[in-house]
């Protein structure tokens, strides 16, 4: 029989190698998954390091990959602090490429100086916005934000292809429905071979991680995440806090569409986010919120996306193969939750015993 | 139907599908001594028709009233199961316990003539239109403890909420030292020098952040009061230290998460914290609720040690015996109504038990 008992005394350690050995786990059930397509997964997994790690551009590749999951991770990690569970960082990293978009084409003989600036600025506000507005509705009526955000998701999505399709498209491109390329003014510029986006990654990270462990504003977010009346109960205004983590949560992923639509692809289009917005909440997730973790596990997922495409070039395996094995591994981390919260025990069955 | 109505009608439920083992977990702690009478008469009557009965209960003379034999846990373990009739309640709580401890709580006498809180004609009607609090009014001199009896959800909660502030939709006066309080919120409050403390009933769910360290909820009620943007938790190490140190809680350190202590050892860093901010007036709500005996007493003794220093109190509680042994008066709610208030010296709990159904009106204080 198999006796389960929550258990508190989970130490750090111990959690730490539960998750480790859950991702072990993944590599393996998707292994069987790799044998069934017919090829070795001992060789499909060592191409995949090798086509993320393999040379120097790759590298450059794959960290240029992860930098708009970090940034989206760090937004993310925010508002789940809070228990908000933000499913709308899609949504709010398109809204702010367009705000961002707004600028570099209304002002693209700016000098690089002030452009980027207001371009960085325009971005968090207008994700910032979309993040808000769900936010009010759960502070004031205690709307479900999980649905609320998804569904502003869509909402941003359409915006930008009415943009595209639309006000927006570009009369040089004869009929193709594309919105024009950034002026150079509006573009990041390059600092080691790589878009200075990596540089805002990196002094977001120890800024996020200041924020939430010695300001009090980060306080009063971890205080209402615990417990909404405990906040109230010290005097917290519950709302306000609510309302404007979740514009900075919003803010920070609308500045990762800034990134992307100036570091990358130096225009705006639909598929601007690269589904950065869905994959960073499982980054988040497994960093377990904690900003210093989020680049490595950031890293290691652009990696797998990096190395997903090579493997398709290396074997002709569809490159899905990768994002079975991403989904695969959040399964098993999230299934292992639960053995950091229970104890599984084998009891021998009283009733077989007995009849020996 | 009130809430022993409802009970009696679980139990007739029960009765009626021909359950022959019944088990109730605290039946009474919702109940008059009226009510919780007519309960035993019925388990004494399932007892004679042949019913198996277990009944779990933290008031110690229940247990030696109904119960022919008794179990005592203590941490998950069975600590001993005795025959009712060879034991005391002595015995029982050495057992609870691991050690010998004396029950009695003292009394000291109030000092000062002082009112420290008084509250005029306090209504609250909640959302669903519900009248919660009807035309209460009452004082609180300085170092007396005022208990608050009455049946469970009879506007205890509201009561001690409105207090504090946290209560936005009720009308009347909240004076506190001769200052109307009643639209203030809790830092407004703060920020006038004016220190309630208050003790809530869900300890993890209001009163503490359950994954958050000592010291961090140390912190909980005066962090906004630091310079700056950044947070110094210097200050509130030293205070967890203290707290630790007074109340004796047992922690492997003060970074270990609250809610990783046990039940008493809650309560001891809630209650620390509040009497730590050196309050003018306290709130406590069921403080010694899930607590072993030891721990009750602990803190029976660290109120009466806040009485002498000139604190005034506001007990809300179940146990009557606690009530009428710890506190100065009694004041005892039905519907949202004060029903009367007694002394707490002369006053029995049958009287009490009557006041809690709503049947008796003014400060009667005998009905002999």
């Amino acid at each position: 029989m198999i006796k389960m008992s929550a258990r508190t005394d989970c130490s750090a350690k111990e959690s730490a190698a539960i998750r480790g050995g859950a991702i072990i786990l993944a590599l393996v059930t998707v292994s069987f998954f790799i044998m069934i397509l017919g090829h070795n997964p001992f060789s499909v997994y060592g191409s995949m390091i090798e086509g993320a790690f393999g040379t120097v551009y790759r590298i450059t590749e794959t960290l240029r990959k992860s930098i708009p999951l970090i940034v989206a991770s760090l937004g993310i990690s925010l508002a789940f602090r809070l228990k908000f569970w933000n499913i709308g960082a899609e949504g709010q990293i398109m809204m702010g490429a367009m705000g961002a978009t707004f600028c570099a084409l209304n002002f693209p003989d700016l000098t690089s100086w002030l452009l980027l600036p207001m371009m960085g600025a325009a971005s968090i506000i207008c994700g910032g916005i979309w993040g808000a507005i769900p936010a009010y509705f759960r502070a004031k009526w205690r709307t479900n934000e999980t649905i609320f955000t998804l569904m502003m998701n869509y909402v941003a999505l359409k915006w930008l292809t009415y943009l595209q399709y639309g006000p927006w498209k570009d009369p040089a491109a004869l009929g193709f429905p594309k919105i024009p390329g950034f002026s150079p003014n509006a573009v990041l510029p390059n600092v080691f071979g790589l878009h200075a986006g990596w540089i805002i990654a990196i002094v977001l990270v120890v800024i996020v991680h200041l924020f939430i462990n010695h300001t009090q504003r980060g306080y009063e977010i971890s205080v209402v995440g615990g417990s909404e009346n405990t906040g109230r109960y010290a005097g917290m205004n519950v709302k306000a806090v609510i309302i404007y983590t979740i514009f900075l949560s919003g803010g920070l992923c609308g500045l990762c569409g800034m990134i992307e639509a100036s570091g990358v692809n130096r225009t705006l289009s639909v598929g601007i986010t690269m589904g950065a917005g869905y994959t960073a909440i499982i980054t988040s997730w497994l960093s377990s919120l904690k900003a210093p973790v989020i680049p490595a596990v950031c890293v290691l997922f652009a990696a797998m996306i990096q190395g997903g495409t090579f493997i398709q070039m290396a074997f002709q395996i569809p490159q899905s193969a990768a994002q079975i094995l991403q989904g695969t591994i959040l399964f098993f981390v999230l299934g292992s939750e639960f053995f950091i919260r229970y104890r599984v025990s084998f009891i021998k069955n009283i009733k077989a015993e007995g009849e020996k | 139907m009130s809430v022993g109505e409802k009970q009696t009608v679980e139990i007739l439920k029960v009765l009626y599908r021909g359950a022959d083992i019944l088990i109730l977990d605290e039946p009474t702690a919702v109940l008059t001594p009226q009510e919780t009478d007519r309960l035993f008469d019925i388990l004494l009557r399932m007892k004679d028709q042949g019913c198996a009965i277990i009944i779990i209960t933290h008031k110690l003379h229940e247990v030696m009233e109904i119960s022919d034999r008794v179990s005592v846990l203590r941490r998950g373990e069975v600590a001993g199961t005795v025959n009712t009739r060879e034991t005391s309640p002595m015995e029982l709580t050495s057992m609870m316990v691991g050690k010998k401890v004396t029950l009695s709580i003292e009394r000291p006498p109030v000092k000062s003539e002082d009112i420290m809180l008084e509250v005029r004609d306090l209504s609250l009607i909640d959302r669903d239109s519900i009248k919660k609090l009807d035309r209460v009014s009452f004082s609180v001199r300085a170092g007396e403890i005022l208990g608050v009896a009455g049946v469970a959800g009879s506007g205890q909660k509201e009561l001690c909420e409105s207090i504090q502030g946290l209560e936005r939709r009720k009308r009347g006066e909240i004076l506190f030292k001769g200052e109307n309080i009643s639209h203030l919120t809790p830092r407004a409050i703060f920020e006038k020098g004016l220190r309630i403390s208050f003790i809530p009933e869900d300890r993890l769910g209001m009163g503490l952040v359950p994954t958050m360290d000592l010291v961090d909820n140390v912190i909980l009620k005066d962090y906004y009061l630091q310079k700056g943007i950044f947070l110094d938790r210097e200050p509130a190490k030293q205070r967890a230290e203290h707290i630790v140190k007074m109340l004796n809680v047992h922690t492997p350190s003060i970074y270990h998460p609250v809610n990783k202590l046990s039940g008493g050892n809650i309560q001891k860093v809630l209650l620390g914290r509040e009497i730590d901010s050196t309050p003018d007036f306290l709130v406590t709500a069921y403080p010694t609720r899930g607590l072993d005996i030891g721990s009750a007493h602990l803190i029976y003794d660290e109120l009466n040690r806040q009485k002498e220093r000139g604190v005034g109190i506001l007990y809300v509680g179940e146990d009557l015996n606690i009530l009428l042994s710890l506190c100065d008066r009694i004041m005892v709610m039905f519907e949202g109504k004060i029903i009367g208030t007694v002394d707490a010296s002369t006053a029995t709990k049958e009287e009490i038990g009557l006041m809690m159904l709503g049947e008796v009106t003014g400060g009667v204080n005998s009905n002999d």
